[in-house]
């Protein structure tokens, strides 16, 4: 009688490479789809490219660089700097401006922008930098990891010190999960004409693009950005400014302390290496620190933090005088006859503000307006042809 | 450093992996080489970056020496308690056994010392609040109570330790053949946190196998160990940690005061007896998978331990480890089964068995409470009270009796985190509402301002959850039986490729604070 037949059992070696094998290949067929479908925008793809403002500015930037059109001022800093109208900028200074702030821009963002923008050809005559004094934190004190987005335009991050480029490596591969990967694979998906219109068939509904009403944030070509909700908020007389600073006040005033007291040397060097190199290659630098609204100051600062602000203020003083660029404290409203009622929340402002803040860095009489642009409300109403509209 | 880490997975494991197997192939090489990396393992958790680690590795005044060797003090006690064990083991091995006094005052200093390490860290804040209690009670003031982080898993290797000297003692096992075979024993990161409880015995034979020496991997136990690492993987990151996910938030409303009704209090209960054991087996299945990795096989910790159809089934199912060690160092020595006092042993030994899982009166009660299982049980069965597995019926009700009675006993274990005041005797109250939401003396519907209860997905993995631990074979069953072949390779391959991308942040285990 014949021995029954049994599946031959593997070579001992072979089993551990047949798992390595099917462990990296269904990582790497993971890794892929979310590059190419990138729901989470962290990566720079081909097929759906990222929407993050690093990018997306850079993109901009990309296009202008090959139409020839290079801008002349570069403003830097975080979603508080976003809202620096470049038109009104070039009505002062007369030269054509682009607005490279990012949301939680920080040291490490200054520095690979301006090393990004030299190695394009495009060397600034001025560039403002707007220095949120919570950005030298060790660890971001937002949630959202919003540097690593700057993975999202792989010229921006090959720009990126060494130590931070593994940081952010890290933190993007981390980030990819069952859900992404699920929810690239359908980005994908709505890529093919048919496979779309399948779907927008069994969903019965007709195909929208998204709406100015609908989105948090408008994002400019030149790199402006405008407060949709809190700007359409206000128009409605729905907007509460008191509810806005609670929520900012609850959900991040002691993270923002903390990052305060614990600055990073890795990001102060950072910043010195970026004024160093503007001071290379001749670069008029303004640095400013961003304002609070008053209420904030009061009721989330105590002794020890205003202590290390007052610090954090001196020492880039200092750092800007040895590089010869310029340097002012705008954190306090005063400073520049800012408006406490002219903020969206405790930190963003209006457009009101942002003007005196601009005329006060240039040396103007606050309240003076150097040129008449237009409102936030008339580029909602009538939005330019190449925008991105962000929802959060 | 956690093992469902990215920083484990993909940098210690690795370089661990072949250092240990490429780097060198004396004994004293590996042996010396899984020593460090396990203190480097251990290390980890005192630390928040590397340059947190890195500034205590110098100091300009006496001061900050002081400060750096206490931001080291878990390493440090680590240390300590193995280098006391290992010469007091030494010494009671050179001693006459005529020398009787002389003997039992080694054992009794290494004792010392672990129990000291293990109470002053685990248990003063525990027994300062009841002194505190018992002052006040007796109309004096409150007194202070400690509050100290406890180094993580002291309670395991504390007791690994206490068992190789006490076996010494007892002339039961063999003496180390050098600090760096104890150093390693002790310190081996795949059970050093949170076991299972291994004893020297186990160990000694291995550090000295042939195959310990092979100048390649021994392919056979690296095959082993990624199936059971990945089978860990897939219960921790696919089962308990998604039910935690559910469960957690009807825990937090009960914390709150929320009455969750029937359904919503045996969710979260039944959830958590689930959740506790694929937690905790799923550590244990990735400790037995990498220590395979390493060549060394660690013993079984958990048996299909809701299938068990008695109390006493179930503690030779569930931690296993931990309840033979009871029963070796504790049920014994107290007289065991002798001389009537069966019951009486059962109760002391289950008591401090609650205790040793944590420093609350709730973990006293789950203990008394599985003491009081044992008893009942033993005293049924001594009446021919208990239905016979033989029957498919009496197996069955049995089975499900035990399961309940256990389900039960979790109520106790899981109400001890409710409110971080455990120590206080208030604390049991938390234990007592679950138990009377359960009941349906609050109603049957959860209150208004309840946490939505579980939805079909929950009742789905519970359902599946259920069926696993009734019906499925064990990790060790699945490891041991199969016959490997390139389709389980590539099965355990995707399965592990898809743990990684479910890591996300890394949850800490259930048992790393015990």
């Amino acid at each position: 009688m014949r021995a029954p037949r049994t599946k031959p059992i593997m070579k001992t070696r072979s089993f551990t490479v047949g798992y390595l094998l099917s462990f990296t290949g269904s990582l790497g067929l993971a890794l892929a789809i979310n590059w190419l479908g990138n729901h989470s925008s962290l990566f720079p793809s081909c097929i759906r490219p990222s929407m993050g403002d690093r990018a997306w500015k850079t993109r901009r930037l990309d296009e202008a660089s090959q139409e020839g059109r290079l801008p002349q001022v570069i403003i830097l800093g975080s979603s508080r700097m976003m809202q620096i109208q470049p038109p009104y900028v070039e009505a002062i200074t007369g030269k054509k401006t682009f607005n490279y702030a990012v949301r939680v821009g920080n040291p490490t963002d200054f520095l690979a922008e301006l090393r990004y923008l030299l190695k394009i050809g495009c060397k600034p005559e001025m560039i403002i930098a707007g220095v949120d004094d919570s950005a030298f934190a060790y660890q971001s004190i937002f949630l959202g990891n919003f540097g690593d987005e700057i993975f999202g335009h792989m010229g921006l991050f090959l720009e990126v010190p060494l130590q931070e480029k593994v940081r952010i490596l890290a933190s993007v591969l981390q980030r990819q999960d069952v859900g992404s990967t699920m929810a690239s694979l359908s980005g994908l998906a709505s890529q093919v004409a048919w496979i779309d219109n399948l779907r927008q068939v069994m969903k019965r509904k007709p195909r929208t693009s998204p709406r100015v009403q609908d989105a948090d944030m408008m994002l400019l070509q030149d790199g402006y950005v405008v407060f949709c909700r809190h700007l359409l908020a206000r128009q409605n007389g729905t907007f509460k400014l008191e509810d806005n600073l609670e929520e900012n006040i609850r959900d991040f005033g002691s993270r923002m302390c903390t990052a305060i007291l614990e600055p990073a040397a890795r990001y102060l060097d950072e910043f010195e290496a970026f004024l160093s190199l503007a001071h290379k290659n001749s670069i008029e630098v303004h640095v400013i620190t961003t304002p609070y609204h008053p209420e904030w100051i009061r009721r989330v600062f105590n002794e020890r933090v205003q202590h290390a602000r007052h610090e954090l203020a001196r020492s880039l003083e200092t750092t800007c005088h040895s590089y010869g660029a310029h340097y002012m404290d705008l954190s306090d409203v005063r400073s520049f006859q800012g408006d406490p009622n002219e903020f969206y929340d405790a930190i963003h402002q209006t457009a009101t503000n942002i003007q005196r803040m601009v005329n006060v860095i240039f040396g103007l009489p606050a309240r003076s307006i150097a040129s008449v642009v237009p409102s936030d409300l008339e580029i909602t109403s009538n939005p330019p042809t190449v925008t991105s509209l962000t929802t959060q | 450093m956690l093992f469902n880490s990215y920083e484990f997975l993909f940098l210690f494991l690795p370089a661990a992996f072949l250092l240990f197997w490429y780097g060198g192939r004396t004994i004293r090489w590996r042996l010396g080489l899984l020593t460090l990396a396990s203190y480097a393992f251990y290390s980890w958790w005192q630390f928040e970056s590397w340059s947190d680690f890195a500034s205590t590795l110098h100091a300009q005044s006496s001061e900050e020496l002081l400060h750096n060797l206490w931001r080291w003090r878990f390493t440090l006690i680590m240390f300590l308690s193995s280098s006391v064990d290992y010469w007091a083991a030494k010494w009671i091995v050179a001693t006459p056994p005529q020398k009787t006094v002389t003997r039992k005052v080694l054992l009794a200093t290494s004792l010392t010392v672990n129990l000291g390490l293990l109470g002053f860290f685990k248990y003063s804040g525990f027994f300062s609040q009841i002194a505190s209690d018992l002052n006040q009670f007796l109309g004096g003031g409150s007194l202070p109570v400690l509050a100290l982080v406890l180094p993580v898993g002291i309670s395991f290797y504390t007791f690994e330790s206490m068992s190789y000297v006490i076996d010494i003692y007892r002339g039961i096992a063999t003496p180390a053949k050098s600090y760096l075979d104890y150093a390693c024993f002790i310190s081996f990161f795949p059970h050093l946190v949170a076991g299972p409880i291994i004893r020297y015995s186990d160990m000694l034979h291995q550090f000295r196998d042939s195959n310990w020496v092979r100048p390649r991997p021994d392919w056979n136990h690296v095959n082993l160990g990624l199936l059971f690492l990945t089978i860990g993987m897939a219960k921790k990151l696919l089962i308990a940690d998604p039910l935690a996910e559910r469960i957690n938030p009807l825990w937090t409303a009960f914390g709150a005061d929320i009455n969750l009704g029937v359904i919503g209090s045996w969710a979260a209960v039944l959830g958590y007896t689930f959740r506790i054991y694929f937690d905790f087996s799923a550590y244990s299945d990735m400790a037995v998978g990498l220590g395979h990795m390493f060549g060394v096989k660690l013993p079984q910790n958990f048996n299909s331990p809701y299938k068990a159809t008695d109390p006493s089934d179930f503690w030779r199912r569930w931690h296993i480890s931990l309840s033979t060690w009871l029963r070796d160092y504790l049920y014994i020595p107290l007289g065991g089964n002798r001389n009537g006092k069966q019951l009486r042993n059962l109760m002391i030994t289950m008591l401090l068995g609650g205790l040793w899982h944590g420093a609350a009166w709730l973990f006293v009660i789950w203990g008394a409470w599985h003491g009081l299982l044992l008893a009942v049980f033993h005293v049924l069965k001594n009446w021919q009270l208990v239905p016979s597995n033989e029957h498919w019926l009496g197996y069955w009700f049995n089975r499900h009796i035990t399961f309940f009675v256990i389900v039960i006993g979790w109520v106790f274990f899981r109400a001890a985190d409710v409110h971080t005041a455990s120590y206080s005797y208030s604390s049991i109250l938390p234990a007592v509402e679950m138990l009377s939401q359960m009941a349906g003396l609050h109603g049957f519907a959860p209150s208004l301002q309840a946490s939505p209860l579980p939805g079909s997905s929950f009742w789905v993995l519970m359902a599946a959850c259920w069926l696993w631990c009734n019906f499925a074979p064990n990790s060790f069953e699945v490891a041991y039986s199969v016959r490997l072949q390139k389709r389980y390779a590539l099965i355990a391959g995707t399965t592990m490729a898809l743990c990684i991308l479910k890591l996300g942040t890394p949850v800490d285990f259930l048992y790393f604070r015990f």
